[in-house]
C-alpha cells in the first residue's frame, strides 16, 4: 500500500470539498524515539553481522533469497533501523528462487512420517554463485569455521563459494570485508561449524582444537577492536548439538522390523557370528589339547629313556649302603667302611644285587622303601629333564608347527600324536569345556551388544564397528542417529538385501558426544572470557537453545521445541532454523544488547516469521 | 503450533468493533444523529419505536420513515518498536433503517413496527499485516425486528414497550499461522447466522411547553449462532489436526442500554438536548466457542473479553432557521467499554468524540427530509496485549458517516 505524503495529503483534504475519503483516514501519530536515549551506550549506525550459515539466513539445506531476507541479523537490523538515524544493513542477496538441495517437505506417509525431497532442479550454478556488488552488512557465510573468517583468500575460487560470490576481491577476508564498513557495532556468532561436521558425520570430520579456536576467535576480535577501538558488539556461544531434531528424530531403536524380518536377519546373523565364535573356541581348544600331547609325549619319551638309568643309579646307591652298613657293624671305621663299599659295589657280587635290584625297581618289585625313592628319582629327573631348555625348544618346534600344520597333524606329531589330539579334543571333558567356552564367548558378545539381537517391532540399528569383534555393534540408548539415515543410499543399509549395518557416519557414540560436547564446552568458554576481557555483550545462545529443547519457551503464542517441523524452531535440514527460529534468536540478541548496552531496540514480531511449510 | 492453533479460534467473533460502545452509533434517524445522536427526549416521530417507545404514543398521526447512513471508515495499528503502520480499508457500510407507526386518531395507544440494523460493519485490513492471524476480515449483519406498542397514559405521560428479535449473520477470515507450500498461511473462515430475543421499553414525559424528558432502556440480547460453520484452508499435513470444516456455536451479549434524556425549547425555533446512555458491557466477560469437531484435539475455546459498563454522554441543538428548515448540531462523547491490554483488531476501541451536523426540510404538509453527518474521533490508543499472541501497537479509528431520512406523515 501507498502512502500520501503529508502535504499531498492536506491538499487532497482541502481539494476535498466532502473530504469523505480522507476525512476516513486514520494517522497515527507518534514521535519518533530518541535516538541518543535508544542507542544506549552503544553506537548502532553502522552494524556488521559476522557468522557462518546461521548468520547468513540458511536453512533446510541450502541458503535462499527468502531466508536471507529474514535472517536474525536483518531482523536486528530492522528494529535498529527503528532507533537509529541514517541506518542501513545490506545483504549478498541469491536470486529469487529455489536453490538446488533445498529441502522440501512434499508430503505426509500414510503412517503421518514426513515425505521430505530436495529441489533437483533450482537456480542454475552460474546465476546462484553469480558474484554480487557489495559491500554488506551481513558477512554470514555457510561453512565458516572460525579460522575462516580472517583467512585471505577464503573468497578466491579455491575458497568458499558462498564467500566468493560477494567477497570485495579473491583475497579480501571476511572481517577485513566487515572492517571496510567501519562498523560501529559488530554481532558474531561463529564456531558451530568446528565441532559440527565432526558430529553430523557421526564423527568423521574434524574438531578445532580448543587452543587453535581460541587464537582465531582472538584474531577476529582483534582486527575489529584495532580498526576501530570505540567498537561495540555482541558475541554468541555455542549451542549444544545432541539435542538438535538432526540427532533427536531418528531413534537410536528406528529398526523396525516384522517377525518374519527380524526372525531372518536374527539367522543372518547368528551365521555370520555363531560358527567364527565356535571356530575361535575349538581353535584355541585344539591348540591346547595339542600343546597337551606334545608334553604328555615328550614326558612320556623322557621316562622311557631315564627308567634304566635311574633304576640303576638308585639301586647302586642302596647296595652300596647296604655294604657300607655292614662294614660298619663289622666294627670298620668310616673311611675303612667306605672303602670296602666302593669295592664292593664293583665286585661281580656287588653287580649282581646292583642288576638284580635295579631290575626289581623297573618291574616294581622292590621292597617299597627302595621303590618310593626310585619313584621319587625318576620323577625329579623327567622333570629336570623336562624342563630344560633343550626339550622345552624341541616342544616349541613341534607346537609351532603343529598350530601351522593343523590340518595335517600327523605330520607333524605322527599317527599316534595326530589320534591322541583327534582323541583329546573329542572326550567329554574337552566338550564341554568347548561348549561353556563358547557359550560365555556368546553371552560376552551380546552384552557388549557386539551380537545384535532382533525382535518384531523396533530395534537397535546395527553399525560397522571395527573395534567389534564381530565387526558389529548394536546401538544402544545413549546412541545419537542422524536424521539423514532415513535417506541412507541402498548401498549403505539395505536390510531386506542382507545388509543390515549402517556406516558410523550415521552415529554418533557416546565417546564422540563426549569429544563434542568438551569441545563446546572450550570454545563457550573463550568467548566468554574474550567478551568479558573487551566488554562485548555476550549472547548465552547455549542456555537459550538448552530452554528450547528442554521443555520449550512459548513467545507470542509460539511454542518453540526441539521436535522435527512441529518444533517450529528448527528448519527441515534438522540443523538450521526456520525464519521463526531465527526472529527469536533475533529477539535473543536484542535482549541481551538491550540489557548489555542499555539501548532500547525494539522486540521484532516473531508471528511475523514463517516456520516451516507444510505441504 | 498447538498454541497458535487454540488461540486463533479464541478470538472475537462478535466482538467486533461494530459492538464496541464507540462503534454503537445509533444511526437510526439522521433526525438525532444530527443532533449527537440524542433521542430519548426528542418529540417523537416513528424512529421513537428504536429510541424511546415510550415516546410514539405522543406522535400525532400515522408515519413512515426509511432512511440510510453511509459509514466510510478507516483503522491505522502501528507496532510498537515498527515505523510500519497497516491499515483497515473497510468498504462503506449501509446501515439502514424502515419505521411505521399508526393509531387510530384521538386513540391513547399507537402501534409500531420498526426494521433497524443497530450494529453491522465491514472490516477489511490489508493484505498480510501484522495482524493476519487475528483478523483478516470481518462482516457482520444484525437486523433488528420490533413491533411496538405506545400507551399515552395523560397528556404528560405515556409509556411504551417493544419486543426485539434479532437476526443477523456474521463472517470472520483470518490467517493461521501455519505457512503451507505455496507460501501463503492457512486460513479459517467463520460463518454463521445468528439470532436473539429482547425489549425496548420506555418512558415519555412532557411536563410543559418547553420541557420533554425520556427514558429509555433496551435489554441486553444474547445473539445465539447455532450451526455455524468454520472452514479450514490447511495444509493436509495438518488434516488430524484440523477438520476441513465444523460447526460451531456460540452466544455473544449485546449489551443492556439505557438511556435517560431530556430536550428544553427556549424558544419555539430553539431546541436544546441531552442524553446519558449507559450500556452494560460488563456482561461481556469472555468468549466462548463450541466446535462440532475438534479443533487441534479442543472442542471449546474461550478468551477473556472484561468489557466493562460504559457510559455515552450526548448533546444536541437544533434551530429552526425557515418555517420548513432547520439546521442541527452535536456532539457526544463515548467511553471505551475496552480495558487497557484487551483491544483486539475486531475492537480497536477507545475513547470516542463523535461530531455531528444536518438539516432538517419539510417539502410540503407530509413529507420530510432530514440529514446527518457523524464524524467518529476516536483516541488514538496504546495497547500492550494481554494476550499471548495479541496485537501490541497503537490503534487509531475514524469514521465519516453521512445519511438521509425520509419521513411521510399522515
Amino acid at each position: 500500500m501507498l502512502y500520501l505524503n503529508k502535504y499531498i495529503k492536506n491538499s487532497l483534504y482541502a481539494a476535498s470539498l466532502l473530504g469523505v475519503t480522507a476525512a476516513c483516514d486514520p494517522e497515527i501519530d507518534r514521535p519518533a524515539p530518541d535516538f541518543e536515549v535508544a542507542n544506549g551506550d552503544a553506537d548502532f549506525s553502522v552494524y556488521v553481522a559476522l557468522g557462518n550459515s546461521l548468520t547468513s539466513g540458511y536453512a533446510s539445506s541450502a541458503l535462499n533469497r527468502e531466508g536471507q531476507i529474514n535472517s536474525y541479523p536483518a531482523i536486528i537490523a530492522e528494529k535498529m533501523d527503528y532507533i537509529t538515524p541514517d541506518f542501513s544493513f545490506n545483504q549478498p542477496l541469491v536470486p529469487e528462487g529455489e536453490a538446488t538441495g533445498t529441502i522440501l517437505l512434499t508430503g505426509l506417509t500414510p503412517e503421518g512420517l514426513p515425505v521430505l525431497n530436495r529441489v533437483t532442479n533450482g537456480i542454475p550454478q552460474e546465476s546462484y554463485y553469480a558474484p554480487v556488488e557489495g559491500p554488506f552488512n551481513n558477512l554470514g557465510v555457510p561453512g565458516a569455521k572460525v579460522g575462516d573468517l580472517t583467512l585471505a583468500g577464503y573468497g578466491s575460487a579455491q575458497g568458499n563459494p558462498y564467500y566468493a560470490r560477494f567477497a570485495s576481491n579473491p583475497m579480501a577476508t571476511v572481517v577485513g570485508d566487515a572492517i571496510a564498513l567501519n562498523p560501529t557495532f559488530f554481532t558474531l556468532w561463529i564456531g558451530n561449524n568446528d565441532v559440527l561436521g565432526y558430529a553430523t558425520t557421526g564423527g568423521e570430520g574434524t574438531i578445532t582444537p580448543v587452543g587453535e579456536f581460541e587464537a582465531a576467535y582472538t584474531e577476529i576480535i582483534n582486527q575489529l577492536v584495532a580498526a576501530n577501538p570505540e567498537i561495540e558488539g555482541a558475541l554468541a556461544n555455542i549451542p549444544s548439538v545432541s539435542e538438535i531434531p538432526y540427532f533427536q528424530t531418528v531413534a537410536w531403536n528406528r529398526f523396525a522390523l516384522d517377525a518374519a524380518q527380524a526372525a531372518a536377519i536374527n539367522g543372518a546373523v547368528k551365521g555370520r557370528i555363531e560358527p567364527a565364535v565356535q571356530a575361535g573356541v575349538d581353535s584355541v581348544a585344539k591348540t591346547q589339547v595339542i600343546r597337551a600331547v606334545i608334553e604328555a609325549g615328550t614326558r612320556q619319551r623322557i621316562e622311557a629313556e631315564a627308567r634304566p638309568l635311574v633304576a640303576n643309579g638308585v639301586a647302586t646307591q642302596i647296595v652300596y649302603q647296604q655294604a657300607f652298613q655292614g662294614a660298619k657293624q663289622q666294627n670298620l671305621s668310616d673311611a675303612e667302611a667306605k672303602a670296602y663299599a666302593d669295592n664292593y659295589i664293583t665286585t661281580q657280587e656287588g653287580k649282581g644285587k646292583i642288576s638284580q635290584l635295579s631290575n626289581a625297581l623297573l618291574n616294581n618289585q622292590a621292597p617299597a622303601e627302595a621303590q618310593e625313592a626310585f619313584e621319587t628319582a625318576l620323577d625329579n629327573q623327567v622333570e629336570k629333564v623336562f624342563n630344560s631348555d633343550d626339550i622345552q625348544n624341541q616342544m616349541d618346534a613341534a607346537y609351532n608347527a603343529a598350530i601351522n600344520n593343523m590340518n595335517n597333524l600327523e605330520a607333524v606329531l605322527g599317527a599316534q600324536g595326530a589320534a591322541a589330539v583327534e582323541a583329546n579334543f573329542n572326550s567329554p571333558e574337552v566338550v564341554a569345556l568347548r561348549e561353556a567356552g563358547f557359550n560365555d564367548q556368546i553371552s560376552q558378545l551380546k552384552a557388549a551388544g557386539y551380537y545384535p539381537t532382533f525382535a518384531a517391532g523396533p530395534n537397535g540399528f546395527v553399525v560397522d564397528e571395527p573395534q567389534s569383534p564381530t565387526g558389529l555393534r548394536q546401538l544402544n540408548e545413549n546412541d545419537l542417529v542422524t536424521f539423514t539415515v532415513s535417506a541412507a543410499p541402498a548401498s549403505e543399509f539395505n536390510p531386506t538385501a542382507g545388509d543390515i549395518t549402517i556406516p558410523g557416519k550415521y552415529v554418533l557414540d557416546v565417546q564422540e558426544q563426549e569429544n563434542v560436547s568438551q569441545a563446546i564446552e572450550g570454545y563457550n568458554q573463550i568467548i566468554a572470557e574474550i567478551a568479558l576481557e573487551n566488554t562485548f555483550a555476550l549472547v548465552d545462545m547455549n542456555g537459550f537453545f538448552n530452554e528450547i529443547v528442554d521443555g520449550g519457551i512459548t513467545v507470542a503464542g509460539t511454542t518453540f521445541t526441539n521436535a522435527f517441523i512441529t518444533g517450529n524452531a528448527f528448519s527441515l535440514d534438522g540443523v538450521h532454523l526456520t525464519q521463526k527460529g531465527y526472529a527469536l534468536v533475533a529477539q535473543r540478541f536484542i535482549d541481551e544488547i538491550n540489557e548489555f548496552y542499555g539501548s532500547d531496540i525494539p522486540d521484532p514480531n516473531i508471528r511475523n516469521y514463517p516456520a516451516v511449510k507444510l505441504p | 503450533m498447538k498454541k497458535t492453533l487454540l488461540t486463533f479460534l479464541a478470538a472475537t467473533l462478535f466482538g467486533g468493533s461494530v459492538w464496541a460502545s464507540g462503534y454503537q452509533v445509533l444511526l437510526q434517524s439522521n433526525r438525532s444523529t444530527a443532533m449527537g445522536n440524542i433521542g430519548v427526549g426528542l418529540r417523537p416521530d416513528p424512529s421513537s419505536i428504536n429510541f424511546n417507545p415510550g415516546a410514539l404514543a405522543m406522535m400525532r398521526g400515522n408515519g413512515i420513515q426509511v432512511g440510510a447512513n453511509l459509514i466510510y471508515s478507516g483503522i491505522a495499528y502501528q507496532p510498537f518498536g515498527s515505523d510500519e503502520v497497516s491499515y483497515a480499508d473497510n468498504p462503506v457500510g449501509t446501515p439502514f433503517h424502515a419505521f411505521a407507526a399508526f393509531g387510530a386518531e384521538e386513540s391513547p395507544l399507537k402501534f409500531g413496527l420498526g426494521v433497524y440494523t443497530p450494529y453491522g460493519s465491514t472490516v477489511v485490513w490489508e493484505d498480510g499485516w501484522e495482524g493476519q492471524f487475528n483478523l483478516k476480515q470481518l462482516s457482520l449483519t444484525a437486523i433488528f425486528v420490533q413491533p411496538t406498542i405506545s400507551y399515552r397514559i395523560s397528556e404528560q405521560l405515556s409509556v411504551g414497550a417493544g419486543f426485539i428479535y434479532s437476526f443477523g449473520g456474521v463472517n470472520l477470515q483470518r490467517n493461521i499461522d501455519l505457512p503451507m507450500a505455496d507460501g501463503t498461511y492457512s486460513n479459517v473462515e467463520f460463518d454463521g447466522k445468528a439470532a436473539g430475543f429482547g425489549y425496548n421499553l420506555g418512558l415519555y414525559f412532557v411536563p410543559n411547553e418547553k420541557l420533554s424528558v425520556g427514558l429509555n432502556y433496551r435489554s441486553r440480547i444474547n445473539m445465539e449462532v447455532e450451526e455455524g460453520e468454520a472452514s479450514f484452508n490447511r495444509p493436509a499435513a495438518a488434516a488430524g489436526q484440523i477438520p476441513a470444516s465444523t460447526t460451531f456455536s456460540s452466544s455473544l451479549p449485546l449489551p443492556s442500554y439505557l438511556t435517560i434524556g431530556a430536550t428544553f425549547r427556549p424558544t419555539e425555533k430553539f431546541m436544546i438536548g441531552l442524553d446519558i446512555s449507559r450500556a452494560g458491557w460488563g456482561a461481556y466477560e469472555s468468549l466462548r466457542f463450541d466446535f462440532g469437531d475438534p479443533v487441534n484435539g479442543a472442542d471449546f475455546t474461550e478468551e477473556e473479553r472484561n468489557y466493562e459498563t460504559a457510559y455515552t454522554y450526548k448533546f444536541g441543538a437544533e434551530y429552526q432557521v425557515a418555517e420548513a428548515f432547520k439546521l442541527r448540531a452535536g456532539a457526544y462523547y463515548d467511553e471505551t467499554a475496552v480495558q487497557d491490554g484487551y483491544l483486539t483488531p475486531e475492537t480497536p476501541d477507545a475513547n470516542a468524540l463523535g461530531l455531528t451536523a444536518g438539516f432538517g426540510l419539510n417539502i410540503g404538509e407530509s413529507l420530510a427530509i432530514d440529514g446527518s453527518v457523524l464524524y467518529i474521533d476516536k483516541e488514538q490508543r496504546d495497547n500492550v496485549s494481554v494476550f499471548d499472541d495479541g496485537l501490541s501497537g497503537t490503534f487509531k479509528s475514524v469514521a465519516l458517516i453521512p445519511g438521509l431520512t425520509l419521513t411521510y406523515k399522515f
